[in-house]
């Protein structure tokens, strides 16, 4: 028996409290009586008139105190234990779209399966192991076990995505538990290229031969709000992955319409983008190549043509300059319609508008749609501004931000004066500016109380929109109008694997909530608040989100050279070899802590000392 | 003022109260008158009585002796002064429990016996039993003199203000020492005592003044911190504040009970010595209202009558 805490002994004078507070308790209370008469014949409390009186309860206390100090000090038994040494494996699975490439009468997937199989045959009797799926990022799909069965399981019901690979972040994962066990080792099934390792308990298991693919790697759409359907424009690129010239025909569909079909010669590693034509409408675009190849996942691709629908905004202004160049703004782009009333005529009851502007004027209650605010009121409660500043120089622009997109010679613009706003929480500079030696925000954008806003320290009502000199203002406008349009906000074309972020107002939208995937699977949302966020998009084609009342729609597809050249790596792979467990007999010495015994039998004790107080207690009347 | 201790209504109904005198007492001096049978000097005739020797020949009775040829002496009803003496236990457990406040209840039933006394043209004397061997008693016996008349309770009441209960109470030499000062001056002698002392004690004084023809009434006089002690006692040091005797006690269910028994049982050998020995004995609780005990538990007990 040891201690492994020995410094708890310095506890032990706390005993010599507990004494001393037992000289205190037998102090004893003098009661002046008249006579003797009647106390003379009573039985004298031999035990209180003894000066210290070490009763069992005091016993009692005593021994649950040493037995506490006693357990501080950490006892603890050594015993021998012997046993059988098993290695604890980690199971990385390569489960991305590249894993679906053919190798004759089967696939990629069904060898890894079939290799991931015969390990978990060939694990030892003290071996356990973990599973790791790796597709757009890695997910553990069981505990360490032992058991075989279930392993398998877990296995067999596998299936490869239509997503990238995340081997960086499943071997990143993998180094992380092999650090945190002992007798660790870590097999990864792959086609992938095997990164250079310095840890020699990683082994690469690769799969893959054939390299025979031609891939659609892209399909952009351009369409914002103020194009036509005829001017909308598709773009398909079309790569060559194998090692010989290809002849691919392009098939493209507007909603299962055929829209047009091209052949395309590609060389080896070659790449060519085909524009499509003929878009008449909104839909779902599809792009097909044929005749299949070895990798059927990045044959075909999807975009959605979104419908041209008007925009209605609301201004609210009294500025009657303003009015009139929106009106030109209305009649040169015709799908934007502006609606105008007056700061004391605006309610947030006015039927539902998609943006809304608000010139010198900020509304009582937050309004409902996205919204931009020309030049805010000084005493507002939504945007701080430190005051009016006079000779304004644009300096700096944020060209990553769609507002800024398209923009040039934004610090030509002379700006009379403007307010000097202030970065808020939510709200990030869109143009910097500089007046009387200082720099301030000249236009802010971001998201309030779910809602999209744009915040302008200048007045658009001193600009003529419709001049020439003015049109870095009138892009900029339009793009306001684009960005703050909730038709726009949502990303309607997504890699698969990746997130969606969708907004939803108002959240009661949220409610009974499901996504049709491509497989035709339909899966439930449990979501409370906006916005939304969809991980569930393995596979490539369209998804279908529906609530109540309404119905969006994305396309989620692979576009992972990576994944599409699938030929394999020159290089020439590790030795894959398996070792199969050998029984390794250990003696271990183990060090067996008594705490938690001490602290039940002191348990018993303080319940003892409990009990037969409160019996005490019960004898004497008080 | 007697206003500030009793109602004037009180005052009124004890006026209409008299000492119960039981038997004859001897008087030596006139003052208080009470009818007794008695070989009194009175013209009022009573009765004959044979004749024993040392009885005055002026009383024989010598037509009858002609007739009856026996001597036989006139009695006559002699009008004997009736003296109250008001004996007031001030031993130190008096004043125990404080919350009984048993001295100051026993002072309030001495002016009011002393004030029915007076009222009835008795001779009424206030003594405090005390301890002579006491530090601070300069006399054997502390009482005042005989008062006849009403305005003598104003003094008596000062008497009985000025008295600090100390010491342990000795019954048997003070009832010695005041029946030697009294010069055996007969009379009603009432006792207001808690009685805590051992009954070979209270026994024995009590017997002198029964031989001495004494008419005996006694007030035990108890408080409900006494009768129950245990409402603020749990456990501790008991401490007798006449004796210093002390002991430990711890306070349990058979305690209290036996406390009670051992109580019970020197009250009831109190109650039975006075009943034996036709002695008024009345148990006054402090708790209880004066005017009940005055005005309706001694009336009906024979200790005062209307």
């Amino acid at each position: 028996m040891g201690f492994l805490n020995l410094l708890a002994l310095y506890y032990l004078p706390i005993v010599g409290l507990l004494i001393l507070i037992y000289f205190f308790r037998k102090k004893r209370k003098t009661i002046p009586v008249p006579s003797f008469i009647p106390w003379r014949g009573l039985k004298q409390d031999t035990v209180r008139t003894r000066f210290f009186l070490a009763d069992i309860l005091f016993f009692l206390q005593l021994a649950a105190l040493l037995l506490l100090i006693f357990f501080l000090t950490h006892p603890y038994f050594t015993s021998i234990s012997k046993g059988v040494v098993g290695k604890n494996i980690i199971l990385l699975i390569d489960t991305s779209a590249s894993m679906q490439t053919r190798e004759g009468k089967s696939t990629r997937f069904d060898l890894i399966k079939a290799e991931a199989l015969r390990l978990v045959e060939k694990m030892g009797a003290g071996d356990s192991m973990l599973v790791i799926s790796m597709h757009s990022s890695p997910q553990i799909l069981s505990e360490f076990s032992k058991d075989k069965g279930k392993l398998k399981k877990i296995i067999k019901t596998l299936e490869s995505l239509d997503t990238g690979t995340s081997l960086e972040e499943g071997l990143s994962l993998s180094l992380s538990l092999l650090n945190s066990i002992s007798n660790g080792e870590v097999h990864v099934l792959t086609d992938k290229e095997a990164p250079e390792l310095k840890d020699n308990r990683i082994r690469f298991v690769r799969h893959g031969k054939a390299s025979d693919n031609i891939a659609i790697t892209g399909l952009d759409i351009y369409q914002d709000m103020f194009k036509d359907y005829r001017e909308r424009e598709a773009y398909v690129t079309v790569k060559n992955f194998s090692e010989e010239p290809k002849v691919v025909l392009l098939k493209t569909f507007l909603d299962k319409e055929p829209l047009a079909e091209e052949a395309i010669e590609l060389i080896p590693q070659e790449q060519r983008t085909i524009r499509v034509k003929g878009i008449k409408g909104p839909g779902l675009l599809k792009a097909e190549l044929e005749p299949e190849d070895s990798l059927a996942a990045d044959n075909h691709a999807y975009a959605i043509i979104k419908i041209n629908k008007s925009v209605n905004v609301l201004v609210v202004t009294e500025d009657a300059f303003l009015q009139e160049e929106l009106r030109k703004v209305e009649k040169a782009t015709e799908q934007v319609k502006f609606t105008t009333i007056t700061p004391s005529s605006y309610t947030t009851n006015l039927k539902d508008y998609d943006i809304a502007i608000f010139h010198r004027f900020i509304p009582e209650d937050y309004p409902r749609e996205n919204a931009l605010f020309i030049s805010p009121p000084m005493d507002n409660k939504l945007f701080p501004i430190r005051g009016w500043t006079r000779g304004v120089r644009v300096i700096d622009w944020n060209n990553d931000h769609p507002i800024m997109r398209h923009l040039d010679y934004l610090e030509e613009i002379w700006i009379y004066k403007a307010l000097h706003l202030e970065p808020s929480e939510g709200l990030k500079t869109l143009i910097k500016a500089e007046a009387e030696s200082e720099n301030l925000p000249l236009a802010l954008a971001g998201t309030l109380q779910g809602r999209r806003v744009v915040v302008l320290g200048f007045d658009l009502a001193e600009f003529g929109l419709s001049k020439t000199k003015n049109m870095p203002i009138l892009i900029m406008f339009l793009n306001i109008l684009q960005w703050l349009n909730p038709e726009g906000v949502e990303a309607s074309q997504i890699k698969t694997g990746e997130h969606l972020v969708i907004n939803l107002y108002p959240e009661k939208e949220l409610k009974n909530l499901s996504l049709l995937n491509p497989k035709g699977k339909t899966i439930n949302i449990d979501s409370t608040h906006s916005p939304l966020v969809i991980t569930d998009t393995y596979y490539a084609g369209q998804y279908l989100l529906r609530g109540k009342g309404f119905e969006k729609r994305f396309v989620a597809n692979l576009f992972d050279e990576s994944e599409s050249g699938i030929k394999p790596s020159l290089t020439p792979g590790k030795k894959l070899e398996f070792e199969e467990a050998k029984v390794v007999p250990f003696v271990k010495e183990e060090k067996k802590e008594l705490g938690k015994y001490i602290l039940v039998v002191v348990s018993l004790l303080l319940l003892t000392e409990w009990i037969l107080y409160y019996l005490k207690a019960r004898a004497r009347v008080v | 003022m007697l206003r500030d201790l009793f109602s004037p209504g009180f005052l009124r109904r004890l006026e209409s109260l008299r000492i119960e005198v039981k038997r004859v007492a001897i008087a030596a001096r006139k003052g208080g008158y009470e009818s007794i049978n008695k070989k009194g000097s009175s013209i009022e005739f009573a009765d004959y009585q044979a004749y024993n020797p040392g009885d005055d020949f002026r009383y024989i009775d010598w037509n009858l002796y002609g007739r009856l040829d026996k001597l036989l002496v006139k009695t006559f009803k002699e009008e004997v002064e009736l003296s109250v003496h008001i004996l007031l236990d001030a031993s130190r457990s008096m004043l125990y429990p404080e919350v009984d406040r048993k001295f100051d209840f026993s002072k309030r039933v001495a002016l009011a016996l002393a004030y029915i006394g007076l009222s009835n043209h008795n001779s009424v004397r206030v003594a405090a039993i005390i301890n002579p061997s006491e530090k601070g008693a300069s006399r054997t016996t502390v009482q005042t003199p005989f008062f006849q008349k009403l305005s003598g309770i104003f003094r008596i009441k000062d008497f009985l203000g000025e008295i600090e209960p100390s010491g342990e109470m000795d019954l048997v030499s003070f009832i010695y020492r005041y029946i030697h000062e009294n010069k055996s001056r007969g009379g009603t002698v009432i006792i207001l005592s808690d009685f805590m002392i051992p009954p070979r004690s209270y026994k024995k004084g009590l017997d002198i003044l029964r031989f001495k023809n004494y008419d005996i009434k006694v007030v035990q006089v108890l408080g409900s911190g006494e009768l129950d002690p245990f409402k603020n006692i749990k456990s501790g040091e008991i401490v007798d504040v006449e004796t210093k005797e002390k002991k430990t006690i711890n306070v349990t269910g058979s305690l209290k009970k036996k406390y009670h028994q051992l109580l019970e049982e020197h009250n009831l050998a109190l109650r039975s010595y006075c009943k034996s020995n036709k002695i008024v004995y009345t148990l006054a609780r402090t708790d209880m209202p004066l005017e009940d005990l005055i005005l309706r538990e001694m009336p009906r007990i024979g200790f005062v009558r209307g």
